[in-house]
């Protein structure tokens, strides 16, 4: 079941190429405006980096959501599907997982890249790899709820932020830690287990949340 | 021969904002039926599909899936129900045959015809790999339509499926309601204009409208 | 018979009635309270050994940031009731925690932040009680614009019941991140609003005002419910009956 949802997600998202490419593009331009707004000195730039790569990835990938639901809610798949038998949780997953496959994966693929323009410190990007491998599907998730509440809505983009972003805060304070500390060389194994218990908890949760949302914002 | 299933409304009422749509609305069907939900535009036909679906709840009353509450019973009525909407879940970036294998692999069912027959059936013959963007309204419509013999189910609910369809679809749709009463299948459709069809239909009015 | 007490909980009409009778009771007992809690506060209680009378504000700003995280469980709690037994009132009665708590919430910034002025030397710095509660104010902002955004009553009360127990789940994890982010960020000499203990003498008078913050919340939701009650009934029988007496 889980398999056909998520072929469909990703067949429909390669489809629509610029779905992929866009929040890419908008982590690249976002994260190079720092240096004009602070300083292009290396050295401050290598102390901002971990931040400055986590909050910019955690809003391209909260931009990246809203494409997977709408139109599917506008053009009534989202019903057929749920009067398919499919609970609305499972639909959640899926398209958070296709969410992290086209846009999660991309940007952390992405991220060394721009660990390099920033000066992140050379035993930084390990860390900075792996903490956003544990930490972006979290995000997925959580922005999956938000989605689901807000979808029925007719101005549900501000509104998605301001449910999701206050909820992001552990995921970012542990992420960009486990960086920050890997830059002064302090073992940072700690934060990283905490990002993956996180994981397992929304994982286990969020998709319930989202579904019961989804349910109730179909019946709008 | 589809199961034996039962549905029933008891004393449904739903208010959408300030207006009561429908009150003390009650029927219940079985088996081999065919049900027309008339009345004017906004009166509320839409709503109370989407009640007897699941999709919405009503504010008083329940809708009863084989003598239970629909609310416990989604699994059964999933199963068994074959709901088409105003927006049918048609795909524009996936192709006619892309959107029909997606719906029959969801439901895990074993379709009586395969795609390619369904597809002819409804006139898209030579359509199969096109995507839906690239379909006429009616076209679109039909594809939807062709999910009736890809995924069967004892019971359809269809809102207004004779909307844009010519005199051709809408006696092909009349002759495939006929069809799928014969096999003990039930319909409930909703229509503002006469259709006629070979069978008894009942009809269940909404009026609708009145302030709440 | 406490079940049927509990069910006719759900009946507004009932609800509104018996809360207009408990109403005056409650905001006498509330302002009582209140009177006690800040003459003992501000008069009675020795002033604080390291900062003086300044420490007197924990007796308004403790009260709120405790009433702030409270009134939040108590707005997830009764939403989690609307879901799971279909109460309309349990839904309102969320609904009414929400701008209540964010009230509180901000009081406890804005008194959290005076404080600061004296003895950081800035109004703001990123303290962990400081910045546990701007997020909580952000969850209540979030809240009421999402039951705000919807048209159709039923959807909102059941999507803000939703993001709500999300919220309450969520507010130990961002508690507790925020706490060790601070620890190893800030010096610890800088989080003087953490007090470890407390003198019996400024305990009575702290703890009488935090019964009275929650007498406060109970006077201050029960107008607010009502009015949500009378809004959503106005059409029933009973409400017309009322305006036209």
């Amino acid at each position: 079941m889980l398999r056909v949802l998520v072929g469909r997600e990703i067949k429909l998202v390669f489809r629509r190429k610029s779905e992929i490419l866009n929040p890419l593009f908008f982590f690249l331009i976002v994260t190079s405006l720092f240096p004009f707004g602070i300083s292009p000195e290396p050295s401050v730039l290598g102390l901002l980096a971990p931040g400055v790569i986590w909050v910019c990835a955690l809003l391209a990938l909260l931009l990246s959501v809203d494409a997977l639901y709408r139109e599917d809610f506008d053009d009534g798949s989202l019903v057929q599907m749920v009067m398919s038998g499919v609970s609305p949780a499972s639909i959640v997953f899926a398209k958070a997982i296709t969410n992290w496959l086209v846009t999660g994966l991309p940007l952390i693929l992405l991220s060394p890249l721009l660990g390099v323009m920033l000066n992140l410190d050379n035993d930084a990007f390990g860390a900075m790899v792996v903490s956003l491998l544990l930490g972006t599907p979290s995000m997925c998730l959580i922005a999956a709820i938000g989605m689901s509440l807000t979808i029925g809505l007719r101005r549900g983009g501000i509104l998605l932020s301001l449910l999701v972003l206050p909820l992001y805060i552990p995921i970012l304070i542990f992420g960009a830690m486990a960086v920050n500390a890997a830059t002064v060389g302090q073992e940072f194994v700690g934060q990283l287990a905490l990002l993956g218990a996180g994981l397992a908890f929304t994982a286990s949760l969020a998709p319930w949340a989202a579904g019961a949302a989804l349910r109730v914002s179909l019946s709008e | 021969m589809y199961q034996d299933f039962s549905i029933e409304s008891e004393q449904l009422a739903l208010i959408r904002g300030e207006r009561l749509l429908f009150k003390q609305c009650s029927f219940s069907m079985k088996n081999g039926q065919v049900l027309q939900i008339r009345g004017p535009n906004g009166a509320g036909k839409t709503s109370l599909l989407r009640v007897l679906c699941g999709i919405m709840e009503p504010d008083q009353g329940d809708v009863l899936w084989c003598g239970k509450s629909l609310r416990k019973m989604r699994e059964s009525f999933g199963a068994n129900v074959l709901y088409l909407g105003h927006q049918i879940g048609v795909k524009r970036n996936m192709t006619v045959r892309e959107n029909l294998l997606f719906y029959s692999n969801l439901r895990q069912a074993k379709p009586l015809t395969t795609i390619e027959e369904a597809i002819q059936a409804v006139g898209l013959t030579g359509y199969e790999d096109e995507l839906a963007a690239h379909l006429s309204q009616g076209q679109t419509r039909r594809v939807s339509l062709a999910r009736l013999l890809t995924e069967p189910s004892a019971l359809w609910i269809l809102d207004e499926p004779f909307v844009a369809l010519d005199v051709e679809g809408q006696g092909w749709l009349a002759h495939l309601f006929e069809q799928h009463l014969a096999k003990r299948g039930s319909v409930i459709f909703t229509s503002h204009q006469s259709i006629d069809l070979n069978v008894k239909v009942n009809t269940l009015e909404v009026s609708g409208g009145s302030h709440a | 018979m406490a079940w049927t007490w509990f069910f006719r909980l759900g009946s507004p009409k009932w609800f509104y009635q018996i809360a207009g009778r408990w109403q005056p009771w409650i905001w006498g007992l509330t302002l009582i309270g209140l009177s006690v809690g800040t003459v003992w506060g501000l008069f009675i209680a020795p002033p604080d050994y390291y900062q003086g009378d300044l420490a007197r504000i924990i007796y308004i700003h403790v009260p709120a940031a405790y009433l702030s995280m409270f009134t939040y469980v108590i707005m997830a709690v009764s939403a989690a009731i609307g879901l799971i037994w279909r109460m309309k009132m349990a839904f309102m009665f969320s609904i009414s925690c929400s701008p209540i708590g964010a009230a509180f919430t901000l009081l406890a910034l804005v008194t959290g932040s005076l404080w600061g002025k004296p003895t950081w030397g800035t109004y703001w710095v990123f303290d962990a009680r400081l910045t546990s509660e701007l997020i909580l104010l952000f969850l209540y902002l979030g809240h009421m614009a999402l039951y705000n955004a919807s048209d159709d009553i039923k959807t909102a009360d059941k999507s803000a019941a939703i993001l709500a127990i999300v919220g309450v789940v969520n507010i130990p994890i961002i508690h507790y991140s925020v706490e060790w982010w601070n620890s190893l960020h800030q010096p610890a000499s800088l989080s003087k609003l953490a007090k470890p203990s407390i003198d019996e003498s400024m305990l009575w008078p702290l703890l009488i005002m935090i019964f009275s913050f929650k007498l406060f919340f109970i006077s201050m939701v029960l107008p607010w419910l009502r009015n949500n009650i009378l809004w959503r009934e106005r059409d029933s029988q009973w409400v017309r009956e009322m305006i036209e007496k």
